[in-house]
């Protein structure tokens, strides 16, 4: 039930490599056109040609590229994956005050909130407090913890006004992402110094759920030097408990960040980015019912460095350490390097070939954790290599992507995980996609070494002992996933994106049943972390994008997941979401959004068969907001969440992360100041 | 009837062309675009070409970023009043050469040099446009900023009327104006 993993970091950087500078190279100073990119010169030059035949309205209305699921370049509309692009506008209409809530306007992705601080996001299946089959990328570096194989959400509380886009990828990525990005990769991307310049203050304060304030700033220094400086406090109140009266899950998160841009040549990017926080979390562990305040801090470093070898090839570096120490339940003490290298040629221009290789160590000391390890300290390493080859075997209409990646871990030995893809785009109105992919989760820290030794009673006259035991001899979960997808626009004003997907998951790590075993002195209840079951899940997405006029923008998803009863445990079986974003005269915005959520059944607990895992009802959440830009400088909003209801609960209590609290209705109130002074003022 | 049916098949095959649209494009596809555009949805005033065959030049100061898809994109195009279309480039701005400019495509490499080049040809019919925000409000006319995925354009009228230069009430609606 707990996961894993270190390996993903490593993987994962690569992708950020290039995203990062995909989102650089629209504003770093004199970076030429992004170099490198699949597009031949012919290309770009009949691209330029349209663009040329655009009228206002079109090219205002025409998306950037971006890269992700083929790590290059492409159209979105004809990419080979389940992908969808979260932009900075998206989350600032959205009216969310942290990250995680924003994700809930992804299609595909289903976000759960377990108390003030505390998320379970997961796609295609296998929600959990523990869900170790997402990977969570903040420009390439890796947010995925080796003891447990979850993503600490908590921490993930950067300002939504750094953040340039989050690409959502549903499906596995290990290809190009690397270990346990099994079900989908969440790629965070944040801008450029350059994007942020000048002087920017926000606030959101909401009496129900809590307060955060985020100060930027941003200058240059000479002609090729940007740097922007950020702090952000965060407080989120503590929710209702279930129980009755105020639950002890209070979060209390101060933060600062740097990032800093350097164009070292024509041919040569560098970016630093460095960041730390420290805080303290209340936090009501079912396990142990006693309210705690806990530390959680952590800091990292990272550099990547692009360079343009010629028009047709280019590499990237990206290298990072970062560290933490959480106490509580999970706790852990860690610190990880990575270094990544990625090479992207264009053979010709039909072909090309992007390869890699990447080196990750983490180290930890699980003294904080409640629970026990044997070893208590551990150092690990990955060590993987990839590449993938793509072909246009029909230009403009028919691609096909081929690739895998090579792994050694200390876990589990040598590992593969390989992917085909084709894209068919009979036009540039429709496309269709299919894909073939597998992709391994290796057994974290816990499923390893866990070494738990629980007194629970007398029995008989003999003290009576849970015994909990890790087991390193596991092999990775892997997945086989295929998917099919389907785009179409209909019109300018309105387009769709559909994807199936079958995906056969073996070698899941569960509990084995517990043995008892009657000793002369004791009794010991047993069981141990085995390599279980096959499972299956399949499912459907659908998401549309509607304006019926130029001011009035609709968009929505239709989630629908089915599977085996260990993925579908805390998933629900349908979701759906609208959004309106409404632009009225003077510089007023009139946004609301509904999302629907299924009920969850009373379910049997594994792991402790006399405590049913509680149902959660069904809900509809609702969102109502106003904004107002107040000249270039100012922006308040005033927003309604979760009107349906006074309160409800979102997840159920999990045996061993924290209990469920009830989540309030509440008015949030958002100031935003921005102030850019002159630039060569600072000369 | 026949014809019809034909006429059908030839605007659908011709549909995805325009369409792409509301699909993707390089970043500087659609900022060579925008600056095709420019040309048709702004009045330079009287006695601002010598002769009708004057061409129309558009300059680019500093850095090229559109690695030829500016000439890609006005290739056997002309401006609003059919003169044809120029490239130039300098590396430095120099103020008289600027003059000559009817459009000047300030690159972030001249980030710097954005006050003196603004003083340079303030009084001047020069259409300045910038490859980064928050040149407009700043004293230039406009400027190409990234929003989210799309390519927005920000506009100084003042600035605009200050060169004496007439801007379109369709490109007013589509850019944000900032002052």
């Amino acid at each position: 039930m707990k996961n894993p993993l270190m390996v993903m970091a490593a993987v994962c950087l690569l992708t950020a490599l290039p995203h990062g500078a995909a989102a650089q190279g629209a504003a770093t100073a004199g970076a030429p056109a992004p170099p490198g990119s699949e597009n031949s010169e012919a290309q770009a030059g009949q691209e330029a040609r349209q663009a040329a035949d655009l009228d206002l309205d079109q090219l205002a209305g025409m998306d950037v590229k971006v890269t992700s699921a083929s790590k290059e370049e492409e159209r979105l509309f004809e990419a080979p994956a389940a992908i969808f692009v979260l932009t900075g506008e998206d989350i600032r209409r959205g009216g969310f005050s942290t990250l995680p809530e924003a994700l809930r306007m992804v299609p595909g992705l289903y976000v759960a909130q377990t108390n003030s601080h505390l998320w379970q996001i997961s796609a295609r299946g296998f929600s959990d407090l523990d869900n170790n089959k997402m990977l969570v990328l903040v420009d390439g570096r890796s947010e995925y913890s080796p003891e447990l194989g979850i993503v600490y959400w908590d921490v993930l509380d950067m300002p939504l006004e750094n953040i340039e886009r989050v690409e959502v990828i549903r499906g596995p990525g290990g290809t190009l992402w690397g270990e346990n990005a099994v079900n989908g990769v969440i790629n965070i991307i944040t801008k450029s110094a350059a994007q942020m310049q000048g002087m920017l203050v926000s606030t959101s304060a909401s009496e129900e759920t809590g307060y955060t304030t985020t100060v930027r700033y941003g200058s240059q220094i000479g002609q090729n030097l940007t740097y922007s400086v950020f702090g952000r406090a965060s407080y989120w109140e503590p929710f209702e408990s279930t129980f009755g009266g105020k639950g002890p899950d209070e979060f209390l998160l101060p933060q600062a960040g740097l990032r800093l841009d350097w164009t070292a040549s024509s041919r040569d990017t560098v970016s630093l980015e460095s960041g730390g926080y420290d805080g303290r979390q209340g936090s009501t562990s079912f396990a142990s019912n006693i309210p705690a305040s806990y530390l959680v801090k952590g800091g990292d470093v990272q550099v990547r460095w692009k360079h343009t070898i010629s028009d047709r090839s280019s590499i990237e570096t990206l290298a990072y350490c970062d560290w933490y120490t959480r106490f509580g339940a999970p706790g852990e003490k860690r610190n990880s390097c990575d270094l990544e290298l990625q090479h992207s040629y264009q053979i010709t221009p039909r072909q090309s070939l992007i390869s890699g290789g990447s080196f990750f160590s983490t180290g930890d000391n699980l003294s904080p954790d409640p629970a026990a390890y044997l070893p208590e300290r551990r150092r690990t390493s990955v060590i993987a290599g990839f590449a993938q080859y793509e072909i246009k075997i029909i230009p403009d209409r028919l691609r096909i992507l081929g690739g895998a990646k090579l792994e050694h871990n200390d876990y589990t030995g040598f590992e593969y995980q390989p992917q085909g893809r084709l894209v068919w785009t009979p036009n540039k109105l429709n496309a269709f996609w299919t894909s073939i992919s597998r992709a391994i989760r290796v057994p974290s820290r816990n499923d390893s070494d866990l070494d738990l030794f629980t007194p629970i009673g007398v029995a008989n006259g003999e003290p009576e002992f849970q015994v909990v035991t890790g087991n390193p001899n596991l092999r990775s979960e892997h997945i086989l996933a295929s998917e099919v997808g389907y785009r179409v626009q209909p019109s300018a004003a309105l387009s769709f994106d559909l994807s199936l997907y079958y995906n056969r998951y073996d070698s899941l790590i569960i509990f084995s049943p517990s043995v008892v075993q009657v000793l002369p002195t004791s009794v010991l209840i047993a069981s141990q972390f085995v390599n279980g079951p096959e499972a299956q899940t399949h499912g459907a997405e659908l998401s549309a994008k509607w304006r019926p006029v130029r001011h009035w923008a609709l968009s929505g998803a239709i989630t629908e997941t089915r599977g085996s009863a260990t993925a579908m445990l805390a998933t629900p079986l349908h979701l759906f979401n609208i959004q309106s974003r409404v632009d009225l005269p003077h510089k007023t915005e009139f946004d609301s959004a509904l999302y629907h959520y299924s009920a969850l059944a009373l379910a049997p607990n594994a792991a402790n068969p006399s405590l049913p895992l509680q149902s959660v009802p069904t809900f509809n959440r609702i969102d109502v907001g106003v904004g107002w830009h107040l000249g270039s400088q100012w922006t308040v909003s005033l927003w309604g969440r979760n009107l349906q209801s006074g309160h409800h609960v979102e997840t159920r209590d999990d045996t061993i992360g924290d209990a469920a609290e009830e989540v309030p209705r509440s008015l949030a109130f958002e100031i935003l100041w921005r102030f850019k002074p002159e630039p060569g003022a600072s000369q | 009837m026949k014809r019809g049916i034909h006429l059908i098949l030839a605007l659908v095959s011709m549909l995805p062309a325009s369409r792409s649209a509301s699909a993707q494009m390089d970043e500087y596809s659609i900022k060579a675009g925008y600056l095709y555009n420019f040309s048709k949805y702004v009045q330079w005033p009287e006695g601002t070409f010598l002769a009708p065959e004057t061409p129309f030049v558009i300059c680019i100061v500093g850095e090229d970023p559109f690695g030829g898809r500016l000439d890609q994109a006005i290739a056997g195009k002309t401006s609003g009043d059919a003169r044809p279309l120029e490239v130039r480039r300098f590396k430095k701005a120099d103020a008289s050469a600027l003059r000559a400019c009817q459009m000047a495509f300030l690159s972030k490499s001249e980030m710097q040099h954005t006050a003196a080049i603004v003083d340079a040809v303030k009084n001047f019919p020069v259409f300045t446009v910038a490859d980064f925000a928050p040149f407009a409000e700043i004293g230039g006319i406009a400027d190409l900023r990234i929003d989210g995925t799309k390519v927005k354009v920000d506009l100084n009228m003042n600035a605009a009327n200050r060169a004496k230069l007439k801007i379109s009430g369709k490109l007013q609606q589509v850019a944000s104006l900032v002052n």
